[in-house]
């Protein structure tokens, strides 16, 4: 049989390899590969911008990238480039992006692949500024033709358009010029008309003016107070600022407008209740802003002049900050954003003018993350969202928000010291307050019992030695004895203990403490040295000792040797200022007595200030006013005793004691003042003989 | 009659007046008076090429394509290419040269004919010489062009340049800057060596405004100082650019002089409709000179450079054939350079960075926060050596006193950190356990503030202290660099207290700044890449090396923070891994801190992508205690939360490119968007999808947003 062929066998190995290579063959025409990745993917670099987020003490700190830009959209062929657009929208349900291509005269309608669809208005726009759609209907604000076009959505054909409305409440002197408008669900315009300062102008579909919504106030200074008061009516047309006229307007999907105005420091941004005020808390004080986007989540998507876009919560806490502008023309960088849009799945589409192209970002693993978060947060579901914040502070240490919304969620389980160090990290001092609040009571229910035992022990030993001196003089003789002989304990004739005790009088009976001063020698330089010690020594204390929510300084925004050096000058130089102007205005106080007088009139301050600080760490700002009142009756104590301090010093009358501290006041203005002058100089001093030198050696 | 004469004797006068530059020029030149015209032709190997004697245009033809040095677009009859006069002489001119008119202080850009240019044509038997004489700036120099094989080797020697006016001086050089270009739309790219590389995709138009121009190996310091920023854009760290057609193509080298030019390229739409890519020899800068030394006043004026740079210009042009991709230009960029293999160990690399100290305002002076201690590292070292054996473990700010305010002071270990008992003991137990100790040091770097005498720093060409800001972010410290020699000097003296510990140095900074010093320290940049790769060479410890600009590769062990991307300037296309195909297989790539720039799966993909290794920056203490410390910008380090991180990352990582470690990149493609795949030398391959659906390749189905080898 050997080398004889099996055909049998063979038939069954042929059979099969023919099967499975026809089956590799259909198979092979049919599915080359399993299925086509993602088509268009492009891979592109790096972000060439820093993120921002809030952190620690009102600081902007860098995190982890939250967007990509991923592709743009910037026409080119047959429509040509677009030129100078000014504002953009997206349909996200139909898939659609409408550019306002001011600089062409038209609307440009393209898909969110960037493929054109249509053109619309040529011809008939000459400015188109300002997009929006609502209601079946395509608004366009024309700043040239001073009209609204409004547009069938579907067919892009002319509707109608919105003239300037015929209404009383529309003086003559109001301008109509409509830059930005958006649309709300029943169709009420909401437009904004270019130098209209009473705010945006509310039309309904039926062109009829509704009324004003959302005016700016007119910031209040010194100065507009003194014309307010002052100036006739028709001064206080001519010279009195009026309230800046909001630039940009959108909606939500509840229906609340936002307001941007771009030249305002403060609440640039404004999301109007249903009485047009402002409900951001906090405020929104990003200058410059050009246009807000809001998101399903009620999330605020802003972008300024200065190449940023800014992303916050619903009430206003910073998340995200990036881009800026780029001498180097890389991708994501923004010259001038002007328009910005966000869609479903959180990419954000950035029109800018300057680069005539839409920039589109997306969001990174990280954003997703807070994101979702920050819905958790929104809600009030802090134990639901507890989870992700934690995500989020392990790829930022520093992200505020994060620990503010973990001592929240800590706040509601009952971990009253986790949501403390949170609030503290967080720098919520209100939140601080309520978590210390409930540790406190905490603390005051498992040990009242002993602190009320401790408190009568106390009194009633008190009551107890004053009883036994009543009545058995001679029992606390040797105490008395001790304490009379440490009065007269002195060094090289200094009876320091007397000397402090003389404070004591000088807090009582200033005038008469100071005339000792002045004739007996009642308080020497030394001792006076020794209590002004004890006052730098407390401003030192006042960062360390003091408690949290009454103390902003911290050991690491404070410099201790500036502290020491300003206490000391600024003392020792209103002591002098005194000294000078007593001298020239008849007063009798030496130099020496000037000083003593001075560091003995701050005797309260030195007593209360350092049991103050203890206290403020045991009170809440439920308790806060106890903590103020001593506050204002240690310092108010203290200007007393000044007062009085140089009314007997000098010897003066009330009237003349007041000029005196006007007079030294200002006094010490000029003195600052010249030395401020006096270090400059010398500055250019030292800078000019170092630059001669380095000529000269180098 | 006398009038005759006085008549004749005004013609003489006239005539004498005309004729007596002409005279005196030919008398001067008179071998170089007038332009040799007509062909001349060389046939070296396989190529010849054909070279115009007056303008040195060339036509190169080898294996049946054409390369030109400059032709003019095929234009349809009455079509217009658009170029005026100016750029249509840039476009076939051999030179054009950038001068400045020192009297009036502008700067002007001309071609060689446009110049008044008399060239002297020698044709050799493998190229030409041409002693080139521009007439109108009296200046000359001498072209040569030798043709061996595939390469095209053009030199301007330093020596054969001569300035002879007193107005013009020559500021910059362009040789052949339209070679291999092409016009309008086409099928082709352009690669330019912006971070790890990128691609121009020619084909479709240009967005941008401006073209790509970078200068190799980053500004001068010495002469001007650019600010520094985290995001500033990535350093052009290679000499090199590429043309790439369907049909072949060409890469541009600078061989000798790289230090002194910018690499350029434009696409059709920005300034012409030609897309082209060229070097820009520079021999003098402008600079600020401040009118009195410390230039605190600000006053200054625009000065300009007075000595030529001192270089020879080599340019040479690889003529590529066949469809030439960025993988067929890295095989042979490597060329110039001698890699050597890493060592044998198979797996992928990891290292952990870990912070040690820092230091923090208090409000009394500055404190120093222990940020991690020496046993801390060691424990860390015992959990990741059960899942990894390749393992670099870098010790950051370990001086007294944390990272800031110790350079460039490097041994004075803080004893809040462990001390030196703690360090050695630690060296000791990771040696043992064969895991690398590296300490990260900056030798070219002093603090602002820091006790360093004024000799070891250098100065610039306005005799000041080179300054510059902390590129890191949310710091706000100053360095002022030191001189080449004091750095190398420097650097000899600690690396022997490095070897006590037996551990190898993380150079930051002296691969990547790359700058001249004047006055009492003078040295140029060559010098100081010199004495840079000298004294990383000498220290006998291993080197591994912050952005290393491609003179240091050859002495370099580790390529730390390598670039996974370009910078993205508008005009890219696409970015593409180039540094990291020229060196897979030989130097190991570490990535900048994954902790600080985490993207998620993206960056993962990104890593295996491009064949670079996972790096972290990582601290015992949560980061928060880094808050307003020149460090705040590592917002994220503690190791116990990045620990299950770093292990998942390592071992997919690994799990891919442990596969291909030692192995080179023979080439790399897309076959559909959001998916690439390399293809190594060891006949493994990689694929990414970036993608989110899966996609199947060489019997592999590869997951959305997953990464496998395979073959």
């Amino acid at each position: 049989m050997k080398g004889k062929i099996n055909f049998k066998k063979l038939i069954f190995i042929v059979i099969p390899l023919l099967v499975a290579t026809l089956m590799g063959l259909f198979f092979a025409d049919f599915t080359p590969n399993i299925a086509l990745a993602d088509a268009g993917y492009d891979y592109q670099s790096d972000a060439p911008y820093e993120t921002f987020t809030a952190g620690p003490q009102g600081s902007i700190v860098t995190t982890q990238t939250a967007y990509m830009p991923v592709s743009r959209i910037s026409l080119s062929g047959e429509y040509g480039a677009l030129n100078a657009p000014e504002d953009m929208i997206t349909d996200e349900p139909e898939g659609r992006v409408y550019i306002a291509d001011t600089g062409n005269k038209r609307v440009v309608v393209t898909g969110l692949d960037g493929k054109v669809l249509t053109v619309i208005g040529e011809g008939v726009l000459s400015q188109p500024t300002g997009l929006a759609i609502g209601n079946g209907y395509l608004f366009v604000c024309d700043k040239t033709n001073k009209l609204v076009y409004i547009y069938d959505k579907s067919t892009y054909e002319l509707v109608t358009t919105i003239d300037r409305p015929d209404n009383p409440l529309v003086g003559a002197n109001t301008p109509y010029v409509p830059t930005k408008i958006t649309v709300d669900s029943r169709g009420n315009m909401y437009l904004v008309s270019e130098g209209c300062v009473s705010g945006l102008m509310q039309i309904n579909m039926e062109g009829e003016f509704v009324g004003y919504v959302g005016a700016n106030e007119t910031p209040t200074t010194l100065v507009s107070i003194f014309q307010n008061l002052f100036f006739s009516e028709e001064q206080k047309n001519t010279f009195l600022a009026t309230p800046r006229s909001p630039t940009n307007v959108a909606i939500d999907s509840r229906g609340l407008v936002y307001t941007v105005t771009n030249s305002a420091v403060n609440d640039s941004v404004k999301k109007l209740n249903t009485l047009g005020n402002s409900i951001m808390s906090p405020a929104i004080n990003y200058p410059d802003t050009n246009a807000v986007s809001v998101d399903k989540s009620d999330n605020l998507y802003t972008v300024q002049s200065d190449g940023y876009v800014a992303i916050f919560d619903s009430e206003g806490n910073l998340l995200f900050r990036f881009g800026g502008t780029d001498a180097y023309e890389r991708f994501g960088s923004l010259s001038n954003p002007v328009a910005v849009s966000v869609l479903d799945d959180g990419k954000i589409l950035v029109l800018d003018k300057n680069y005539s192209m839409i920039v589109i970002f997306s969001r990174t693993e990280f954003a997703d993350l807070l994101f979702k978060a920050v819905d958790f947060y929104k809600d009030g579901l802090y134990l639901e969202g507890e989870q992700l914040w934690n995500e989020v502070l392990k790829l930022n240490s520093n992200f505020i928000l994060a620990y503010k919304a973990l001592a929240r969620a800590n706040m509601k389980r009952g971990d009253y010291d986790a949501a403390l160090t949170q609030f503290k990290f967080a720098e919520d001092r209100s939140g601080y307050s309520d978590a210390y609040w409930q540790i406190r009571n905490d603390w005051l229910e498992d040990n009242l019992g002993w602190v009320l035992a401790l408190i009568l022990v106390f009194t009633a030993a008190v009551i107890t030695l004053k009883i036994i001196d009543r009545k058995k003089p001679g029992a606390l003789l040797p105490v008395k004895r001790a304490v009379s002989k440490a009065s007269s304990f002195n060094v090289k004739g200094v009876y320091f203990l007397n000397e402090l005790r003389h404070a004591k009088r000088f807090c009582k009976h200033t005038q008469d403490a100071v005339y000792e001063i002045k004739y007996h020698g009642a308080a020497s330089i030394f001792t006076a040295g020794i209590m002004f010690v004890w006052f730098i020594i407390l401003q030192i204390l006042s960062v360390v000792v003091k408690g949290y929510l009454f103390n902003p300084a911290t050991v690491y925004n404070t410099d201790g040797w500036n502290t020491v050096f300003i206490t000391v000058g600024v003392f020792l130089l209103l002591v002098l200022c005194n000294y000078f102007v007593s001298t020239v205005t008849d007063g009798e106080g030496k130099l020496k007595y000037c000083f003593i007088s001075f560091v003995y009139a701050l005797t309260p301050y030195l007593i209360m200030a350092l049991p103050l600080f203890v206290i403020s760490n045991f009170l809440t700002y439920n308790e806060s006013v106890v903590y103020y009142f001593l506050e204002i009756v240690m310092y108010a104590w203290s200007a007393v005793c000044v007062f009085r301090a140089v009314m007997e010093l000098h010897d003066y009358s009330f009237w003349k004691t007041v000029k005196n501290i006007l007079l030294t006041l200002f006094a010490f203005a000029m003195a600052l003042l010249f030395f401020i002058v006096l270090r400059m100089l010398f500055a250019q001093l030292f800078g000019y003989f170092g630059s001669v030198i380095g000529e000269v050696f180098s | 009659m006398i009038k005759v004469i006085k008549r004749l004797l005004a013609v003489v006068l006239a005539g004498t007046v005309i004729t007596a530059p002409a005279v005196y020029a030919a008398s001067t030149f008179a071998d170089e008076g007038t332009s040799d015209t007509g062909y001349y032709s060389v046939t070296v190997d396989d190529a010849v090429m054909k070279v115009d004697k007056e303008t040195l245009n060339l036509e190169i033809t080898r294996g049946g394509r054409t390369w030109y040095s400059g032709k003019r677009a095929e234009l349809p009859e009455g079509e217009s290419d658009g170029l005026n006069n100016l750029w249509a002489s840039k476009l076939t001119d051999a030179v054009s040269v950038g001068y400045r008119d020192i009297t009036r202080g502008v700067t002007t850009e001309r071609s060689m004919t446009l110049l008044n240019s008399a060239v002297t044509f020698n044709g050799r038997s493998d190229g030409f010489d041409a002693k080139i004489r521009l007439k109108t700036l009296s200046l000359r120099f001498t072209l040569q062009v030798r043709l061996s094989g595939d390469k095209v080797k053009v030199t301007v020697p330093r020596d054969s340049i001569e300035e002879s006016s007193d107005k013009y001086r020559l500021q910059y050089m362009l040789v052949y800057p339209f070679f291999d270009s092409s016009y309008s739309l086409a099928d082709g790219q352009i690669l330019v060596p912006d971070g790890s590389g990128a691609v121009i995709d020619l084909s479709v138009p240009t967005p941008a405004k401006q073209a790509y121009s970078a200068r190799v190996y980053g500004a001068d310091y010495g002469i001007s100082a650019p600010p520094v920023s985290p995001t500033a854009p990535l350093t052009a760290t290679m000499p090199v650019l590429a043309l790439m057609y369907g049909d072949g193509g060409t890469m541009i080298t600078a061989d000798s002089g790289a230090e002194y030019c910018s690499v350029n390229a434009s696409v059709s739409s920005i300034t012409t409709q030609y897309n082209f890519a060229y070097f820009n020899w520079i021999y003098r800068e402008t600079y600020v000179k401040y009118y009195e030394s410390a230039g605190t006043d600000g006053k200054s004026y625009i000065a300009f450079q007075e000595q030529m740079n001192n270089f020879d210009l080599v340019q040479t042009m690889t003529l590529l054939d066949g469809g030439c991709a960025v993988t067929d230009v890295a095989k042979r960029y490597r060329e110039k350079f001698n890699l050597q293999k890493p060592d044998g160990n198979s797996n992928a690399g990891l290292r952990l960075e870990f912070l040690m100290a820092e230091n923090k305002k208090g409000m009394f002076g500055n404190e120093t926060v222990a940020m991690t201690t020496s046993k801390y590292v060691q424990s860390v070292a015992d959990e990741v050596k059960q899942y990894c054996n390749n393992l670099n473990i870098s010790l950051l700010g370990y001086t007294s006193g944390g990272l800031n305010g110790s350079y460039p002071e490097h041994f004075s270990i803080e004893s809040k950190t462990g001390g030196k008992s703690g360090y050695k003991k630690l060296s000791e137990s990771l040696a043992a356990d064969g895991i690398n100790l590296a300490f990260v040091t900056d030798f070219v770097k002093a603090y602002e503030n820091a006790a360093v005498s004024n000799g070891k720093l250098a100065l610039n060409i306005s005799n000041q202290f080179i300054t510059l800001n902390d590129s890191r972010s949310g710091s706000s410290a100053k360095f002022r660099l030191m001189n080449a020699d004091a750095a190398a000097a420097q650097l000899a003296k600690d690396v022997k207290k490095v070897k006590e510990y037996n551990a190898a140095v993380d150079y930051a900074s002296i691969g990547s700044i790359l700058y001249s010093g004047y006055k009492n320290s003078d040295f140029t940049r060559r010098n100081a890449a010199d004495a840079f790769v000298n004294a990383v060479k000498e220290s006998g410890a291993g080197a591994n090396i912050v952005k290393p600009n491609d003179y240091m590769w050859g002495v370099c062990n580790g390529y730390l923070e390598a670039p996974l991307s370009s910078s993205g300037f508008m005009i890219e296309t696409e970015s593409v891994p180039f540094v990291q195909t020229v060196l897979s297989g030989y130097v190991d790539m570490y990535s900048e801190a994954v902790n600080l720039n985490y993207t998620g799966r993206e960056l993962v993909l990104r890593l295996i992508d491009f064949n670079v290794y996972p790096s972290f920056t990582l601290t015992e203490k949560d980061a928060l205690e880094l808050y307003g410390t020149n460090s705040s910008g590592i917002f994220t380090s503690s190791y116990s939360i990045w620990k299950d991180t770093v292990k998942e990352m390592y071992e997919e990582v690994n799990g891919v490119l442990s596969r291909v470690r030692g192995a080179t990149v023979e080439k790399r493609y897309s076959p559909v968007g959001g998916v690439y795949v390399t293809e190594y030398s060891n006949g493994v391959s990689v694929a990414v999808n970036y993608g989110d659906n899966e996609y199947g390749i060489g019997g592999q189905t590869v997951k959305g947003k997953s990464a496998t080898a395979f073959g």
